[in-house]
Formats: structure tokens, C-alpha cells, sequence
């Protein structure tokens, strides 16, 4: 706990400069005294604020951004900043909080953020394990981590909701400054520090840690806060202008104090000064890595102080408002500046651009170094930069003359071309016009160059002229010059001229115009820029058809295809470390010259550009070309190019190479339906558009990050994406994928960062493997239960079959075989015995006789009942009937069939057999008993059905019968076949009385059985 | 030649007439008698055991217990006994069986009256008497197409028209072990499906309708 249990709390008067608390550590701040307002003001060297064509020098060597409310920001107010791990910006600003990837603003308010309980923000700080500590402006406190917001408020013990400033100390303690109150986090709660023991309740603007690790908490007073010591210290004056707004402490251990009423700086030793340079209530303080300290106050713009010197930054030409707010300094260097109408990225630069008001107005501009090392810059006018001042400059004699270019030949004349009145050669006092009237060729002057002869060469907007030692040559279209507006010159080491028209190249050799590769592929292009290389190669800068070497009469064609910045090239320098320096419209480009050789000799290698952009003021800059010289070397390897805000300088520190930027997916859009920040994708079946939308995070320009990308598993190879930031792709067939996306910088094209994203393609359902799977099964299922099936139709048929085989095979054996063989053993019997014996042999032929009729009528039956099979089912009354007929015709007995009880059907067996029974017991009543009437009764009953056959014949003695047994076969027959079908046969019979059989089958029968299944019936019946 | 001396004869058949005809084939032979029939193998057990015959004509196809079965009892308790098979059925393992349950002869229904009367006397005489077609069957007869009990019931219910399921149901088995038996079988009866097994069991005679 930080409870100031034991608070020591002392005092010391700065004003008194009584030392009234000795203060450990090298530095001795107990000295703090302060200063009387004027006190230094005669010490600090009145810093005249630059007035002249260069002001602004506190922004030298920097590019300048702008953003406001158009650009993306919620509102013009920007508070405050801080940076993320990830590298993101927040912002700060007083209609929300504001992600900044460097180029799209994400905004969080309370709209889509309900921690954020206001909209203002006003203070930002990252703690070491990465949270972002958000204090709002009447809304609490909130803190973010891991893509969650967190709001502290009153319940959580912030009593007030304006946070100022949030502080995490050396232990990791959050120090939260309110207007009313200061808190420290303890757990999950905030306490309260103030207003207690002795420490007094504060309203707290600003909370510094310094370098001893003391907590400085500035408000409506001044404190220090070391563990429970709390030592505060009193500004001079009157307390409502000590009204404490920043803090800072520098690297040389200077405390300055931002008041309401102006800047205060506390040095190491002790003493307090007012800063009078600095006008205002200073409302922002920051020291970035050069040790510029910036200044933001409100109502007088912002102040960089640096060598002992403060520079003002003023709305006219640097800031969009003179209420600066607050300074931040990101990893990359750029310091941000928050206003009160956007926001400025100031980034350092090697480019210097030297303002020139009117240079906007002309449609051309030069740029020429004198010997002297003083510049000639002519644009509306013609102004001369000597030791970094530009003065406007007219020659003697020609004024009112407008001056395009500028050129001192090797004997030291100056020659002048203008834009009308041809060229002034001036030699000391003397000065020659050369124009259309005395010879040249054409007024308007686009070039001047010397040759190794010391002639000069003009180029014009209509040919060319040579002023030779003795007279003035001319070249027109009509000498076989390509075309008449001439853009460069330029004479080789052989001596050869070049000519670069808005309408070709051509090449003069030995006075005579000659086609070559090069005059042949750029007949009818733009060319505007001409250079030897130092190794003798020629190149040609077009307008809009990027460049071209040649070399040994070898054409080689570079275009944005090959990694240029551009295709329009306007000049072409070369230092002295082989590289090339090209301006175009989108800037300046650095790119080493053996890298376009290695690419012409066949080389795949990437090329490495430094892109110097031209984003240098709140205005549009604008390059020029055209007009000789457009672009000029400076000292040593600095390079000038006119732009339309005055002359650039670029003048490049050799430092690391550019880190390349983390590159994340931002958004992906599947037929127009968006997802943010994905971290897989799967587009349903039928999607067709796929859009991936990717972003660096970085906070410089974007200018030279370049983008490729691959969605693997579809694309062969990476695919070059430029600057573009969308990846596009249509109708995906079904699958995965893994999208990447790589980002490097130009300048250093080997360093990439990539970020990835798994993408799949659901196939509609009929195309996904497993419902084809499914369907090959389900198709070989049905194949089988087809198959099955089909097994199983021959089975039936086969046991149809088998079975009727069987029936015939049985009937055959039952009937014809074993009549047959009966019969055969009665007549192989009959054979043998003595033919006088007539009783027997009488006896035996009856019995053959019988037999031969009954298997006939049996094997008739196994017939008929193949062919009505299923009828004898239902009609066993019929076919008795039918016997009863057939047998009344035979014989002339009578047989009379009844029938009672429902009729049922049996089955085919149990049917056959019983009509088998029936016949014999009709056949034997009608044979043997000599009845006059036979009866024949069916009485169905349940479960089973009686039939009874009654004659009123003879009859016979039934207790004979076992004897007589081997006689009468008949009766046996017929009980075994009443057994078969599981029946009763009963047989009652007396002399005189005629006989009677019952025959009683159950309604289910024995069945269909093989003959293995009536043996087991039969030895069961027997065992009973 | 006195009642004594003569061939007592036992016909044992389930149809009457033939019974009737045998007798009276052998009724006009003076050296031979018959003293019982009987239509079913127990009855011809027993009339067995009353008359002791010097021959007995088994048939084969008997109600209840089998002609075969009906030889091995009597052979059991009558070493002695001197039984010829009159049958219908001239399938090798019909033959087989008959002969190895201890049959001397054999005969095939719609023989001659000499033949029956031949075949007698040889069996009486202590030979044995295999007509022709009969040596023939039991020469083709496959050394080793003995088939297991197990075999020979899977084989009664595939000539039954029944599905190896079914089959395995009845007999209480698994499906792929009745497969086994089946492919044994097939082996057995060197035929390539069960339509063939079937015709080829009801031919040999190891299953009868």
C-alpha cells in the first residue's frame, strides 16, 4: 500500500531559494529556485525566428502529413497519443479513440464501445505488460488489453471522472491524475492519494516519472512522490498561473513545467527559469530521440527548441492550428503533433524542399549549380541560393527577361536561355543575345550544353542550334531531326549527340542524323532525359514508357514491372557510388545502377528503391521536366530537382536499412459480406468473390511498401500486388487454402513480414467427397441388395424348383415305381407258379389289375395336381364329388357327398392324401361290399375335418382283419397315409351291416416336409 | 422237401402288393418258405427274433426306423442273420450303407424271379450277391466322400431348399460355420454349387425325399 501513512510532506520555497529539505541523488533539485520572470531573459539568446524564404527550420529534415475530421478522424480535436506493442497508434481525440495503422483510422466510441462511457478522450499511456491506459474526459477510466475494454469508475473508487494523465511507476503501480484527485490502482480498486494525512486534494494535470524513478504529479500544485515521501514545491507568483498543465523531464535532466501562464524550465541544479521565448499556455511537452524539445501552447502554434534556439511553428506554413496539444515521438521517428484541427506526422527526411512563394506559378523549372556552389533556381523567376538563402536575382540588362535555365561553360561565360528572347551569353560586362535574329534556331530556350569542343549546344522548343566558333548550325525536322520540341541533350564519349524530343530520340554521328536500336524502339515516345553512365551506357528517361539502357547495341526496357517507382522518368543523376537518382512525378527514386545491369544481363533479382517522397508540405508538391536542367548534383552526394514549391534537396544519411512493416489482414469480404480481422475464413458452397483486404501497420509513409501475395493451394507463384492492398479471387473451387500476404519496403525488398490466413471452400454438398462417398455406397448397397434380392428370387425359385423336383421324384417313387414294381413282382410271381392253380393266379392278376389301375389313377392325380396345383387347396368337396361321379359311372352304385361346417382349405399334401384315402375307401366299399348306396360326409370342423365313407353293404367281421391283414392291403394303405398327414382312421364293420371309415386330418397338416422331416414325424407317433 | 428244410424268408416292404408278390415268387419255390412280412422295420425286428428266417428281404424305404437301421439291429443281436436289400434305390451310399450295417446282398425292385431266387440261394450258401449295376455304383463310389454327421444334416436341409441363415437357425450354429460345412460338402461331392450337391446327394443316395 502506498498510503502516505507517514507522509512527509515538506515544502520548498523555491522563491526564498531556502533550502528547506536536503535532496539525495547526483542531481540537486533542492535547488529549485524560481526564476524571476525576466531573470534569464537576457542569458538565452534571442533566437530571431527565421523570417526569410527559409523559415521553418524547425521542421527541416522532416516530411509533413496532415490529418483531419475529412481524412478519417472523428473530430479535429487530437489530445493525446500513444503507441501499442503491435505498433499501432492510438489517438486521442474528443469524439473518440482513434487506431491508427498509418493509413485507416479505427474508431472506438461510445457508440460500438460501451466501456467508453464518454467520448472524449484525453489522456492515453501503455503500461510494460501492454495494456493501453485510456483516462476520458468525464467518463473514468479505462483500460484496454488483449482487445478488451475495461472501465473504472466510481464503483470501482475513481471519484472523478476527468482523468488527465495516467502514470505507471517503477513497481507497476497505474497513477491516475484527476481534476479532482490522485489515484493509484491497488488490486483492482483505485485509492486515493491525496486528500489525506497531510498530502493536500490536488487536481492533477500531469504525471511524469523522472529519472530517480520519483513520481512528479503536476496541477493545481507541484509534487513529488518517491515511495511515501511526498515533498512539494511552490511556484512564484500568483496561483491561478502556475496552473500546472505538462511536465517533462529532458534527457539532461531539465524539469520543465508547462503553465496556463507560459514555460518554466527547472535545471539540475536548481534554478527555475520562465521561458519567454515561448508565448502561452503550454499545453504539450516532448523531447524526441534528436533531443528536440517540442513545445505546444494554445493560441501561439508550437515551439521546437534545439541549440539552445526556439524555432516557432506557425499555422501559415507547418500547422493547421495554433493550439497544439500534445507531442509524441513513435518508433519509427515520427513525431506526432496533436491539434486542435488534426493532427500533423512530422517524419524525418533527407528531403529539403527550399520554399520559393512564386515558383508555383511557372510551368517549368531548372535547377543549375555554379562553380561557386551557389544555385541557380529558375522558375517565374530566377532566384540564386547562396549558403542556403534564396535571393531573387536578375542579370544585368535582362530584366524583364524570364529566365529558364542557366549554364557556365568551362571558359567561364554564364549562359542564359529564356522562354522567348533566346540566349544571353555573359562574359564579365559583356553580355551577346543570340535569337532568331541573328541565327538560332528558335527563342525558346530548353537546353544549353557545351561540347568537348567547346561549342554550345542549344536546344530548343523548335530544333536544335550549334554555335560553333564561326558560325550558328541549325538542326529541324526537315534536317531529319526527329521532332522540334527538344527535351535533353546530351554528347557522348564518342562524341555523338543524343537528342531527346517530345517525339523520339535522335542521333547525330559526324554532323549526320543515323537510326540505331535505340532512335528505331523510342521513334514517336516522349524522352525526356538522356545519361551516360560512367561505364559508358547509355540511358534514356521517357515521359511515360518507363527506362531504357543501351549498351553495345543491346536494348534493355525497365518499366514499374521491373520495380521502377514510375514510368515517368524526368532526370537521370548518377553519384559517385553508382547510383541513380531519378525524379519522376511521384518523387525521387535511389536505385543502385548494377542492379538495372545485372537485370538487363538476365538477372531476376528484385530492385531496391529508395523513394524519396514529395508529401513535404500541407500543399501538393510537384516535380518538374522537361526544361534543362532538370535536376542537378549538389555537394558531395546531395542531389537538387525543381519542384513547384521551390528547389529540393535531398541529401540521404547512410543509416540501417528501412525495417520492413508488420502486415496484417485486415478484412475479407466474400460476395460483398465483410468480416473484420478474421483469423480463418470458410465461405459456404457457391461463394464467388473473395476479397482480402491486408494493411501494413506502419507509421511513416506507405509510399515504398510494396505488397505480393499467394493463396496456397491455388496460385502457382506469388503474385506481385504493388502497393494494392486487396488480394482478389473468384470462384475457388472447393477446398483449403492458405492465404499470405508479404510487405516489404522498396529500399530494402529482402525483408518481408507476412501474415497468413487459412481460407475454405465448402463444395456444395453434392460435390463434397463425402457425399459422393455416400453415394457410391449407397449405390453399391443397392447393387447388393439388388443383388440380394435377386439371390434370394433364385433361392425361391430354386426351392420352388427343388421342391416340385422333389414331388415328382416322391411321386414317381410313391406311385409309378412302386406300382410297378408291385405289379412286376406279381407277375414274375404269376411266371413261376403252376396256371392251373386258377384261384391263385386269379387272385394274384386281380391284385395286378388293381394295382395297374391304381397307380394309373395315382400318377393321373400327381399330374393333375401339378397342373391345378393351388386349386385342390379350397376344393377337396369338389374333387370328391368328382370322384363320387366318375366312380357312379363306372359302377352304377350311387355315391352321395355332404358337406358341413365352414369349408376351410388344406394343404396341398394333406389334401392329396386324403383324396387318395377317400377314393380307396369308395373303391373297396363299391368293389367289395356290394353296397347300394355309398355315403360320403365331410364335416369341417374347428381345427380339423372328419370325413366318413358308409356303405350299407355286406360289411365283414372286423376282428378277422388282423389276419386277414396281407388281404387287404387296402385298409393299410389308407392308415398309413391318414397317419402321414397326422390324422385318425377309424374302421367299423359287422356282417350284414355294411361299413363305416372316419378319417379325421387336422386343418394344419404336417405340411410340406422332405422326407427326412416325416420320418421324425412318424418316430414320434411311434414312441406315443 | 419238408417244411423244416426249407429257406424261411422274412419280407419285410411297406407296400403290400409287393410284399404279396415277393411271396408268391417264393411260394413257387419248393425249397424256400416265407414265414412273416412286415411293413415297418420294428415289426420285422420282432418277427425276426419269432421266426429266426434263414433270409430276410429288407426294403429299404420304411416307415419310421430306416431298412438300414432295421439291419443293424438285427445283425446286432443276429451276427448270423442273412439279409438281402430289395430296394428301389441303387445310390452308392445307399449300397454303402447297406452293405457296411451288414446287408449280403442286394436287390433292386423290378428284378427277375430268377434273380431273387438266385440271389437266395447264393446269400443262403454263405456268398454275397451285388447285381451288376450295383458293383458298378460302389466301384464309382469316391474314396473319401464320407461325409460328417454334422455335413450330412446341413446337406438334408440345402436339399430342403433352405438359405445358410435358415439352415444356421435350425441347426443352432453361426452362418459362416454352416458356410464351412457347406464348402466342405461341395468339396466332398466334387460339385460346384448347391443345386448340384443337391442332385448329386438324391443320385448317390445320401438324402432321400
Amino acid at each position: 500500500m502506498l498510503v502516505p501513512k507517514t507522509v512527509n510532506l515538506r515544502a520548498v520555497d523555491f522563491n526564498a531559494g531556502q533550502e528547506r529539505e536536503a535532496w539525495s541523488g547526483r542531481q540537486n533539485f533542492a535547488r529549485l529556485v524560481v526564476c524571476g520572470i525576466l531573470l534569464l531573459a537576457s542569458i538565452l539568446p534571442a533566437s530571431a525566428l527565421p523570417g526569410s524564404g527559409l523559415a521553418g527550420k524547425a521542421t527541416d529534415g522532416y516530411t509533413r502529413r496532415l490529418w483531419q475530421a475529412q481524412d478519417g478522424l472523428p473530430e479535429q480535436t487530437v489530445q493525446a497519443f500513444a503507441q501499442t506493442a503491435d505498433g499501432y497508434l492510438w489517438i486521442a481525440t474528443s469524439g473518440g479513440l482513434v487506431r491508427f495503422d498509418g493509413a485507416q483510422f479505427l474508431v472506438f466510441d461510445r457508440d460500438n464501445t460501451p466501456e467508453l462511457a464518454d467520448n472524449s478522450v484525453y489522456s492515453l499511456m501503455t503500461a510494460r505488460d501492454g495494456s493501453l491506459w485510456i483516462g476520458m474526459e468525464g467518463g473514468g477510466l479505462v483500460r484496454y488489453r488483449g482487445g478488451v475494454f475495461r472501465s473504472y469508475g466510481p464503483a470501482d473508487g475513481l471519484s472523478n471522472g476527468f482523468v488527465r494523465a495516467v502514470l505507471e511507476d517503477r513497481n507497476g503501480t497505474i497513477w491516475v491524475g484527476t481534476d479532482h484527485g490522485l489515484f493509484y490502482l491497488a488490486g483492482d480498486r483505485l485509492q486515493r492519494f491525496d486528500d489525506r494525512g497531510a498530502v493536500p486534494p490536488l487536481a492533477v494535470h500531469s504525471l511524469i516519472l523522472d529519472r530517480r524513478g520519483r513520481v512528479w504529479a503536476g496541477g493545481s500544485r507541484l509534487l513529488t512522490i518517491e515511495g511515501t515521501s511526498v515533498h512539494e514545491y511552490h511556484l512564484a507568483g500568483e496561483e491561478s498561473h502556475h496552473q500546472i498543465k505538462t511536465l517533462l523531464e529532458t534527457q539532461d535532466g531539465t524539469l520543465w513545467v508547462g503553465t496556463v501562464s507560459g514555460l518554466y524550465r527547472i535545471q539540475p541544479s536548481g534554478s527555475l527559469q520562465r521561458v519567454e521565448q515561448v508565448q502561452g499556455k503550454v499545453r504539450g511537452l516532448c523531447q524526441s530521440s534528436d533531443g528536440t524539445l517540442w513545445i505546444g501552447t494554445v493560441g501561439h502554434g508550437a515551439y521546437a527548441y534545439r541549440k539552445d534556439s526556439y524555432d516557432s511553428i506557425q499555422t501559415t506554413k507547418k500547422l493547421p492550428s495554433n493550439t497544439v496539444l500534445n507531442f509524441f515521438e513513435d518508433r519509427e521517428k515520427n513525431i506526432w503533433i496533436g491539434t486542435q484541427a488534426g493532427m500533423v506526422r512530422l517524419s524525418p527526411t533527407p528531403v529539403l524542399v527550399v520554399p520559393l512563394s512564386d515558383a508555383a506559378d511557372a510551368d517549368f523549372g531548372t535547377v543549375y549549380r555554379d562553380r561557386d556552389g551557389s544555385m541557380w533556381v529558375a522558375s517565374t523567376h530566377l532566384f540564386r541560393i547562396r549558403d542556403g538563402v534564396a535571393h531573387a536575382y536578375v542579370f544585368p540588362g535582362l530584366a524583364g527577361v524570364r529566365v529558364r535555365n542557366v549554364f557556365r561553360d568551362r571558359s567561364g561565360a554564364l549562359w542564359v536561355g529564356s522562354d522567348g528572347s533566346g540566349v544571353f551569353r555573359i562574359d564579365g560586362q559583356r553580355t551577346r543575345n543570340y535569337n532568331t535574329r541573328n541565327g538560332l534556331v528558335n527563342n525558346f530556350i530548353r537546353q544549353i550544353m557545351e561540347a568537348r569542343d567547346g561549342s554550345i549546344w542549344i536546344g530548343t522548343d523548335d530544333g536544335i542550334s550549334h554555335l560553333g566558333a564561326h558560325a550558328i548550325r541549325n538542326f529541324q525536322v526537315s534536317d531529319g531531326l526527329c521532332y522540334s520540341s527538344i527535351r535533353a541533350l546530351l554528347e557522348d564519349r564518342r562524341g555523338d549527340l543524343w537528342i531527346a524530343t517530345d517525339g523520339g530520340l535522335s542521333h547525330l554521328h559526324n554532323d549526320r542524323f543515323v537510326d540505331d536500336v535505340a532512335t528505331e524502339e523510342l521513334r514517336r515516345y516522349k524522352v525526356w532525359a538522356v545519361h551516360e553512365d560512367s561505364a559508358g551506357t547509355l540511358w534514356f528517361g521517357t515521359r511515360n514508357r518507363g527506362l531504357y539502357r543501351l549498351q553495345g547495341g543491346k536494348l534493355t526496357h525497365y518499366t514499374t514491372a521491373q520495380g521502377l517507382a514510375s514510368n515517368s522518368i524526368y532526370q537521370i543523376l548518377e553519384d559517385n557510388q553508382d547510383n541513380f537518382w531519378m525524379s519522376g512525378p511521384k518523387g525521387v527514386s535511389l536505385l543502385n545502377r548494377r542492379e538495372l545491369d545485372a537485370m538487363a544481363d538476365g538477372s531476376g533479382a528484385p530492385l531496391s528503391l529508395t523513394l524519396y517522397g514529395i508529401s513535404q508540405e500541407i500543399r501538393a508538391t510537384q516535380l518538374y521536366g522537361g526544361t534543362q536542367p532538370s535536376g542537378c548534383r549538389g555537394a558531395g552526394d546531395s542531389m537538387w530537382f525543381p519542384t513547384n514549391l521551390g528547389p529540393m534537396n535531398v541529401s540521404p544519411k547512410q543509416g540501417a536499412p528501412l525495417p520492413s512493416p508488420r502486415v496484417v489482414i485486415n478484412e475479407v469480404s466474400v460476395d460483398g459480406q465483410q468480416t473484420s480481422a478474421p483469423r480463418q475464413m470458410t465461405l459456404a458452397a457457391g461463394a464467388l468473390r473473395l476479397e482480402i483486404a491486408y494493411a501494413p501497420i506502419l507509421l511513416r509513409s506507405h509510399d515504398g511498401i510494396r505488397f505480393r501475395y499467394k493463396l496456397d493451394g491455388f496460385d502457382e507463384e506469388w503474385k506481385d500486388a504493388g502497393a494494392g492492398r486487396v488480394a482478389y479471387y473468384a470462384a475457388l473451387p472447393p477446398g483449403s487454402y492458405t492465404f499470405h500476404v508479404a510487405a516489404f519496403d522498396v529500399g530494402n525488398p529482402k525483408a518481408t513480414t507476412e501474415a497468413s490466413l487459412p481460407v475454405t471452400m465448402r463444395g456444395h454438398f453434392y460435390r463434397s467427397p463425402w457425399f459422393l462417398c455416400g453415394c457410391v455406397v449407397f449405390l453399391s448397397g443397392l447393387a447388393f441388395a439388388v443383388y440380394r434380392i435377386r439371390v434370394r428370387r433364385l433361392h425361391l425359385r430354386f426351392e420352388v424348383i427343388l421342391q416340385e423336383r422333389s414331388r415328382i421324384a416322391r411321386e414317381i417313387h410313391d406311385t409309378l415305381l412302386q406300382g410297378c414294381t408291385s405289379v412286376s413282382a406279381l407277375l414274375e410271381a404269376l411266371c413261376g407258379m403252376d396256371i392251373s392253380d386258377r384261384r391263385e393266379t386269379r387272385e394274384l392278376l386281380n391284385y395286378a389289375r388293381n394295382q395297374v389301375r391304381t397307380t394309373t389313377d395315382e400318377a393321373r392325380e400327381a399330374i393333375w395336381n401339378l397342373r391345378r396345383e393351388g386349386l385342390m387347396h379350397n376344393d377337396v368337396n369338389a374333387s370328391i364329388e368328382k370322384i363320387a361321379e366318375q366312380n357312379e359311372e363306372e359302377t352304377g352304385i350311387p355315391v352321395e357327398v355332404r358337406s358341413e361346417g365352414t369349408v376351410f382349405p388344406l394343404d396341398q399334401m394333406t389334401a392329396h392324401e386324403l383324396l387318395m384315402v377317400i377314393r380307396e375307401a369308395i373303391h373297396n366299399a363299391v368293389r367289395h361290399a356290394r353296397p347300394t348306396k355309398v355315403h360320403a360326409s365331410l364335416s369341417y370342423e374347428p381345427g380339423c375335418l372328419s370325413v366318413t365313407v358308409r356303405d350299407d353293404g355286406c360289411g365283414f367281421d372286423h376282428s378277422l382283419l388282423h389276419d386277414e391283414e396281407t388281404r387287404h392291403y387296402g385298409l393299410l394303405g389308407m392308415r398309413e397315409r391318414t397317419r402321414r398327414m397326422g390324422g385318425t382312421f377309424h374302421l367299423n364293420s359287422a356282417f350284414g351291416q355294411g361299413t363305416e371309415i372316419v378319417i379325421q386330418v387336422p386343418k394344419h397338416g404336417p405340411g410340406e416336409m422332405t422326407r427326412a422331416a416325416r420320418e421324425a414325424e412318424y418316430e414320434r407317433s411311434y414312441k406315443d | 422237401m419238408s417244411e423244416a428244410t426249407k429257406i424261411k424268408i422274412l419280407i419285410v416292404d411297406d407296400h403290400p402288393v409287393v410284399r404279396i408278390g415277393i411271396a408268391a415268387i417264393i411260394d413257387t419255390c419248393p425249397d424256400m418258405t416265407t414265414v412273416a412280412q412286415s411293413s415297418t422295420a420294428e415289426q420285422a425286428i420282432k418277427l425276426f427274433d419269432l421266426h429266426l428266417p434263414d433270409i430276410t428281404l429288407m426294403d429299404l424305404r420304411l416307415p419310421g426306423i430306416s431298412g438300414v437301421e432295421a439291419i443293424r439291429r438285427i445283425r446286432a443281436s443276429h451276427p448270423e442273420a442273412h439279409i438281402i436289400v430289395l430296394t428301389t434305390y441303387e445310390g452308392d451310399e445307399d449300397i454303402h450303407q447297406a452293405l457296411e450295417a451288414g446287408a449280403r446282398g442286394y436287390l433292386i425292385k423290378g428284378m427277375s424271379r430268377e434273380v431273387l431266387i438266385h440271389a437266395i440261394i447264393r446269400v443262403h450258401g454263405g456268398s454275397q450277391f451285388l447285381p451288376p449295376t450295383v458293383t458298378r455304383a460302389l466301384e464309382a463310389r469316391s474314396k473319401d466322400s464320407a461325409l460328417s454327421a454334422r455335413e450330412r444334416q446341413v446337406l438334408v436341409l440345402i436339399v430342403s431348399g433352405k438359405s445358410n441363415k435358415e439352415i444356421g437357425s435350425a441347426l443352432g450354429i453361426a452362418e459362416a460355420t454352416v458356410k464351412c460345412h457347406v464348402t466342405e460338402i461341395l468339396s466332398h461331392l466334387q460339385v460346384s454349387d448347391r443345386t448340384q450337391a443337391v442332385v448329386t446327394a438324391l443320385r448317390r443316395g445320401l438324402i432321400h425325399l
